[in-house]
C-alpha cells in the first residue's frame, strides 16, 4: 500500500510527463470539482463564504472518496470565492443569493476610462491597491484576505499531505480578463475600438508589475504550474487578439518557464480560430485547458506536438448526460487526445448538478476501474 | 450617399455614420430610407461575423453605431410606422443573473428590425408569461449560463405551455453551456450560439 507521499510523487511525475509529451501509463486526472464536491458531501455553497475550512475539507474528502487514490491533482488548492471582491462585485450564496446558489460575478462598469490614465501614470500595483478602497466594492476585503492567507495555505498543504498535487497555486493576472471584469466586457470591447492606444499604453505599463508579481510568487511557492486565464480573448478578432492579448500572454508564459514552473492556460470559450497562436508559447512547458466549446480534437491536431491538452468534459454532459455517454466521450478523449500529452478534467469545472455516476464514469474512463 | 453610410457602418466608422445620417435626415430623406441603409450595413456586419472576420466586439460596436445614428432620427425608429419583422421577448431565467449575452443579443435583434422586449435577469416564469400576454411575440428567447438553472428553464417552458401560450410561437435558448442536449431536456425549439445566429434564426422562423 503506497503512502500519501508516494502517491504525491507519482502524481507529480505523471503530470510532468504529460507536459513533456512523454509516453505515460495513463493520463493524469485533474479534479476541478469544488462546487460539485461541496454538493456531493452535503455542504451548502454558502459554506465556501462562511466556513472556508470546512467547505474545502469536504472538497478534499470528495476527491479521496471518489478518486480512490487515482486523482492526481486539484486545480488551486483552497477555494475562496469572495477573494474576487478585491476588484469586482460578486453575488455570493448566503449573502446575496440563497445558500445553495452558485456565486456569480456582478459585472458592471466600475473602472472608468480615466482609470487607464492612473495605471499609465502610477503603475498597476498602485492602481490595484487603491482601486478596491476607492470603489469600496467590499469594505475590509483586503484585510480579510490577509487574515485568510494562513488558513488558505494550510488547506493547500492538506491536499499534498493526502497525496494530491495542487496544480496551480499561483494565478497570474491576465489583463484582457481583468479589464473585461472591471470595465464590464461590453465597455472594454468598445475601448479596444474607441481608445486602442490608451488601452495598449495601460497594458504596456501594467504587464511590468504583473510579470514581477508572478516571478515573486513562483520563487516563494515553487508551484507545479502557474495559471493564466483570459478566456474572453477568444471573443475578439485575430487583429485585436494579436494586439491586446497575445503579446502579454506570451510574456507571462515565458516568465513562468524562466522561473522553473509550467504554464496552465485556462481557455474557456471557443479558441478554434486562435489555436495556431498557441504554438508561439514555450514548447513542452504549457498546457491548454478547454471547456467543451473549442474543438478539442482539432486542438490536438494543431497543438499535440507542442503542448499538453487538458479537458474538456462539458458541464452539460456531466449534468444531463447518462453514465454511458460520459464514459464513451471520456474514453474517446483518452484515445484520441491522449494518452500522451493529455490531462483529463471537466471542462472549466464540474457543475454543482453533475451526476455522481457521471463523475465516476469520467474517472473510470482513465483508470479502467 | 447611401452606399457611403452602409460602408461606414460596416467599417465601424462611428462619426462618419452619425454625421451622414444627421445630414440626410436634415435634408429631408425619410427615416424609413435611412433605416434601410443602416440595416443593410448590419446585414453585412452579420455576414462578416459568420465568416469569422468580425467577432463580438465588432457586433457590439455596430449595434452602438446603429443606435447612435437611429437616435438622430428622433422618434422615427420606435414609431409604429416602422414595420418590424417580428417581436421577441428575451430574458435570463430565474436564479441566473448573467446579462451580457442577453443584452448584446437584444441590441443586435433590435438593430436588425425586431421589436425586442427585454424582461431582464433572474426572471421567473410569471414574468415571461406576462410579457408574452402583453406583447404577443413570435419568438421567446431564454438565456442561461449555469447548468444548475436548466431546471429553471424547463419549468418556465412548462409554465408557458400550461398557460396555453406556446402554440404558434418558438422558444429559443442560449448561453455558454446550452446545446442540443439542453434543448431536448428543457423542451425548447432550438438554441443559438451567438447574437448573429439569433438574428438569422428568428428571421427564418418568422418568415
Amino acid at each position: 500500500m503506497k503512502t500519501p507521499q508516494q502517491f504525491y510523487e507519482e502524481h507529480v511525475a505523471r503530470i510532468k510527463k504529460a507536459y513533456a509529451l512523454e509516453e505515460i501509463d495513463r493520463p493524469p486526472i485533474l479534479f476541478n470539482t469544488d462546487v460539485f464536491s461541496a454538493k456531493y458531501m452535503g455542504i451548502k455553497l454558502s459554506e465556501f463564504v462562511n466556513n472556508v475550512e470546512l467547505a474545502n475539507d469536504m472538497v478534499l474528502k470528495a476527491a479521496l472518496e471518489l478518486g480512490n487514490g487515482e486523482i492526481d491533482a486539484t486545480p488551486t488548492g483552497a477555494v475562496y470565492p469572495p477573494s474576487r471582491e478585491m476588484f469586482v462585485k460578486m453575488k455570493l450564496p448566503g449573502r446575496d443569493l440563497p445558500d445553495d446558489e452558485l456565486w456569480q460575478v456582478d459585472e458592471k462598469e466600475v473602472m472608468t476610462v480615466e482609470d487607464y490614465d492612473i495605471i499609465i501614470d502610477k503603475g498597476f500595483n498602485h492602481f490595484t491597491a487603491e482601486y478596491s478602497k476607492r470603489k469600496n466594492i467590499n469594505p475590509g476585503i483586503l484585510e480579510h484576505m490577509n487574515e485568510m492567507r494562513p488558513t488558505l495555505g494550510q488547506i493547500s498543504r492538506k491536499y499534498e499531505d493526502a497525496g494530491i498535487a495542487v496544480f496551480s497555486p499561483v494565478i497570474s493576472e491576465n489583463l484582457f480578463e481583468y479589464f473585461c471584469t472591471t470595465r464590464s466586457m461590453a465597455q472594454f470591447l468598445r475601448d479596444l475600438h474607441r481608445i486602442p492606444d490608451k488601452v495598449q499604453a495601460a497594458m504596456d505599463v501594467a504587464i511590468v508589475d504583473i510579470e514581477q508579481k508572478v516571478r515573486e510568487q513562483i520563487r516563494a511557492k515553487k508551484p507545479l504550474t502557474a495559471f493564466i486565464g483570459g478566456s474572453r480573448a477568444a471573443l475578439v478578432s485575430k487583429k485585436l487578439y494579436e494586439r491586446f492579448d497575445l503579446p502579454y500572454r506570451k510574456r507571462i508564459a515565458n516568465a513562468i518557464v524562466e522561473e522553473g514552473s509550467l504554464v496552465h492556460f485556462h481557455l474557456d470559450c471557443n479558441w478554434d480560430a486562435k489555436l495556431e497562436s498557441l504554438l508561439e508559447m514555450p514548447k513542452n512547458k504549457c498546457a491548454a485547458a478547454f471547456d467543451g466549446t473549442t474543438n478539442i480534437f482539432k486542438a490536438k491536431e494543431v497543438l499535440g506536438d507542442h503542448m499538453c491538452i487538458i479537458g474538456d468534459v462539458p458541464a452539460t454532459l456531466l449534468s444531463l448526460g447518462t453514465e454511458d455517454e460520459v464514459y464513451n466521450y471520456c474514453t474517446k478523449l483518452v484515445k484520441e487526445v491522449g494518452p500522451r500529452g493529455y490531462i483529463m478534467s471537466a471542462g472549466c469545472g464540474a457543475p454543482p448538478n453533475a451526476k455522481v455516476e457521471n463523475m465516476k464514469a469520467m474517472i473510470a474512463a482513465v483508470t479502467g476501474k | 450617399m447611401s452606399e457611403e453610410i452602409v460602408k461606414a457602418l460596416v467599417e465601424l466608422e462611428e462619426d462618419t455614420v452619425v454625421e451622414k445620417v444627421a445630414e440626410l435626415y436634415a435634408n429631408g430623406t425619410s427615416p424609413l430610407e435611412i433605416l434601410a441603409m443602416l440595416q443593410k450595413g448590419m446585414e453585412e456586419v452579420g455576414h462578416r461575423f459568420e465568416t469569422n472576420e468580425y467577432f463580438l466586439s465588432e457586433l457590439i460596436m455596430s449595434g452602438d453605431i446603429f443606435k447612435a445614428a437611429a437616435d438622430k432620427l428622433g422618434d422615427a425608429f420606435d414609431s409604429e410606422d416602422i414595420k418590424k419583422i417580428g417581436t421577441v421577448v428575451i430574458g435570463t431565467v430565474k436564479d441566473d443573473v448573467h446579462d451580457i449575452g442577453k443584452d448584446i443579443t437584444a441590441t443586435i435583434l433590435s438593430c436588425n428590425g425586431f421589436k425586442v422586449v427585454d424582461i431582464g435577469v433572474d426572471a421567473p416564469a410569471q414574468k415571461f408569461i406576462e410579457a408574452i400576454k402583453e406583447h404577443n411575440p413570435q419568438v421567446i428567447g431564454m438565456s442561461c449560463l449555469l447548468t444548475s438553472c436548466f431546471d429553471s428553464m424547463k419549468d418556465t417552458i412548462e409554465a408557458i405551455e400550461k398557460e396555453g401560450l406556446r402554440e404558434g410561437r418558438k422558444i429559443l435558448i442560449g448561453g455558454g453551456p446550452v446545446n442540443e442536449q439542453t434543448v431536448k431536456y428543457v423542451k425548447a425549439d432550438g438554441f443559438c450560439l451567438s447574437a448573429q445566429e439569433a438574428v438569422d434564426t428568428c428571421k427564418k422562423l418568422i418568415n
